[in-house]
């Protein structure tokens, strides 16, 4: 049994000592090859990160759980309005996601509203193509040529507050931080046309476990998001939405269905998971956790 | 020369060695989806391998072994989930794609058809400490939330009890402020903004419950004042006092005006070119929608470039597969234009130009077939087509080897 495992080590490190040679080699032959990364951008109170360090994931967690191949971690403040920190989204998908490299995005909170507005503003922009070998500012030297818009095979979104918060709306959160301005239900929905992704899905990933706030927040919540924001319903304004063994309250559909009573998701927002066990918050927790951690988990099994 | 047979002998070598390694493990699928896999095993280029399949099996069987085989089981459920997100991925960007970003249907776009409607929010009635009110409700809206110039925005309050039955009103104190939209200090800027209901000003009708009011920041004491203003309102319903409140964002500067509007059938589409004179250079966001003659809305057509300082077009395409597909009755009208100058990294980050509300534009009549039925092709969209159909290709591969012979 002993020299079973030990030639299955042995056979082990040969592969994997292959692959990195051969990626190497080919990196060597071809010039330049492709790279898959996962960008990990950051909602609200970042204040202990680094702007611009992608390998600074204090607020997600143990840096060294798998979360995505290749993963950076997109700082972004996450107390200042959404128009002045989006340059270090747009510099980090200049970075990963232009010329061979695609990228695979992941968002928490009012990181949504990040890769919305990147996306919805900037998404047809002619962008230079980066080497992903980011300066301790996040900004990668140009490796030549230039490009419509980003590499960027999809969206996973935990707790989107792209629809705004209405703990914003009644003061819940510190009115003095500019961001919980952004968040406010109607200034949230008015920022950009959430329907334009450039035909990029957001997978939406909602949570519903909160009570604290459920006075404040429609239908089911996070306790920070309701359900008309985690799951992209589309409109002006909020609404109030629920699992579906809420008898009192419109059932928020999973996939890209029309909710019930007729009010529709923003194109190409996508619910892939719907917190009907009420079993998740909104809070990462320093450890990957809440409704970010369904998102990790679809990550490290599809990001890749 | 002499370096290039060497790398070639390293190739040969490397990949002979691995191809032995690879043949003598079998293909042992490991759990993907298991928590607290080493950032190691992820760190890889995903070129070329599947970091998920290495290192498994942990040397407790061989790939026929009973482990081995549920765990090649699972690996292909993995693959068959990964392959359907691929296909679902790369069918509907290749079908939405028929038509340019530029050029879209509106049922794409659903909070887009009617831009200059009021924001509409039902919230529960709340003191100054954010308590809720019990059986009391507010019904809101304001009429925009960005605005520039000499531009105003009107805004109503009324109230409901539970049962949704209007509760009569007494507005107090409304007062609009600026408020800091950066951690540097802001001077502080107040002015009064009544809200009424005797049917004159912004009040449409006397005596119905709902209050309004109007602030025109230019002439409130806010014309250099660049950023939020709030507008706080004392509401008093069935003896309790709370407050209504409302963001707006102002910014003193119009950057553009419109000079008019011409259309021209063009490679098979119909162009509107939006005629401009530009103050301020710089990246405009312009969107129009487009209704046919029966006043169906069907595209919604936008402008997104860098443009310079002085006389120049919007060009707002309507696309000719876009036109054929939807067949609309003509003559066309272009309605309710919205633009902006995006102002990136700053707060505010627009200057709004004027709305253009209501038929901005009548087309001519044209025939279906004068416009091009073929789908949008661009070196973006070649370029997705490109990555997406490779993931879907290596996904549908991997389930083929997964199964085996």
């Amino acid at each position: 049994m002993f020299q079973i495992a030990k030639k299955w080590w042995f056979l082990n490190g040969v592969r994997s000592v292959w692959l990195a040679l051969a990626a190497t080699l080919l990196s060597v032959a071809g010039g330049v090859y492709a790279t898959n990364y996962s960008l990990w951008v950051n909602g609200r109170s970042n204040a202990a990160a680094v702007p611009g360090n992608h390998a600074d994931f204090i607020y997600w967690g143990p840096a060294g759980t798998a979360a995505g191949v290749n993963k950076k971690s997109v700082n972004w403040d996450g107390s200042s309005r959404i128009s002045t920190q989006n340059y270090l989204v747009r510099d980090a998908l200049d970075c990963y996601c232009t010329g061979p490299n695609w990228c695979y995005v992941a968002a928490h909170s009012a990181g949504d509203l990040q890769v919305g507005y990147a996306l919805s503003l900037f998404g047809g922009s002619t962008r230079s193509v980066k080497n992903a070998a980011p300066s301790s500012a996040g900004v990668c030297g140009n490796s030549g040529g230039t490009q419509t818009g980003w590499n960027i095979k999809w969206v996973n979104i935990a707790a989107g507050a792209g629809g705004g918060s209405e703990l914003s709306d009644v003061g819940s959160w510190a009115v003095s931080e500019p961001l919980v301005s952004d968040l406010k239900t109607s200034t949230a929905r008015a920022l950009y046309d959430h329907n334009q992704t450039r035909s990029k899905w957001f997978y939406m990933y909602t949570g519903a476990q909160g009570t604290w706030y459920s006075s404040v927040l429609p239908g089911n919540d996070d306790e920070a998001v309701a359900y008309h924001s985690s799951g992209g319903v589309s409109g002006t304004s909020g609404g109030s939405y629920c699992n579906p063994s809420d008898w009192f309250c419109n059932d928020l559909t999973l996939g890209t269905a029309v909710n019930e009573g007729g009010k529709a998701k923003w194109s190409y927002h996508d619910v892939k998971f719907r917190d009907d066990a009420q079993a998740f918050n909104h809070y990462v927790k320093g450890n990957w956790g809440g409704v970010v951690s369904k998102v990790r988990s679809d990550m490290e099994a599809n990001a890749r | 020369m002499k370096s290039k047979n060497w790398l070639v002998a390293v190739i040969l070598l490397v990949v002979t060695t691995g191809w032995l390694a690879w043949w003598l493990m079998g293909d042992v699928p490991a759990n993907a989806a298991g928590l607290g896999t080493s950032e190691s095993a992820q760190s890889q280029p995903s070129s070329g391998a599947d970091n998920s399949v290495i290192g498994a099996g942990g040397g407790n069987g061989g790939p026929f072994s009973a482990s081995g085989l549920a765990a090649r089981q699972q690996q292909l459920v993995l693959w068959q989930q990964r392959y359907d997100r691929a296909a679902e991925v790369y069918s509907s960007y290749q079908d939405s794609t028929r038509y340019p970003f530029e050029s879209r249907p509106i049922s794409e776009h659903p909070d887009q058809v009617h831009p200059f409607d009021p924001v509409t929010e039902e919230k529960t009635l709340r003191d100054a400490s954010g308590k809720a009110l019990k059986g009391l409700s507010l019904r809101t809206t304001q009429e925009r939330v960005f605005l520039s110039g000499a531009e105003s925005v009107l805004f109503t309050i009324e109230a409901f009890d539970e049962a949704k039955k209007p509760v009569p009103l007494v507005l107090g104190r409304s007062l609009a402020q600026t408020v800091a939209d950066t951690v540097k200090p802001v001077t502080v800027i107040s002015a009064n903004v009544p809200f009424s209901d005797d049917g004159l000003g912004a009040d449409l009708r006397a005596g119905d419950g709902k209050y309004s009011a109007r602030l025109t920041p230019a002439s409130q004491g806010f014309a250099n004042h660049a950023g939020t203003l709030r507008l706080l309102a004392e509401v008093t319903a069935n003896g309790q006092q709370g407050v209504a409140y409302f963001d707006v964002v102002y910014s003193p500067v119009v950057p553009a005006q419109w000079l008019g509007t011409r259309e021209a059938l063009e490679g098979g589409a119909l162009n509107f070119y939006l005629k401009v004179q530009v103050q301020v250079a710089g990246r405009y966001v312009v969107t129009g929608r487009v209704y046919d003659a029966s006043g169906k809305p069907f595209a919604l057509v936008q402008f997104n470039d860098e443009v310079p300082a002085g006389v120049t077009e919007f060009k707002l395409p309507l696309f000719g597969a876009l036109v054929r597909d939807k067949a609309p009755i003509f003559p066309l009208r272009l309605v309710d234009v919205d633009g902006f100058l995006l102002r990136p990294d700053s707060f505010p980050d627009r200057s709004m130009m004027a709305r253009q509300a209501g038929v901005v534009y009548t087309t001519s009549r044209y025939s279906l077939d004068r416009f091009s039925s073929a789908e949008w092709t661009s070196e973006e969209r070649e370029r997705y087509l490109k990555e997406y159909g490779r993931d879907m290709q290596e996904a549908k591969d991997r389930i083929s080897s997964l199964q085996g012979p």
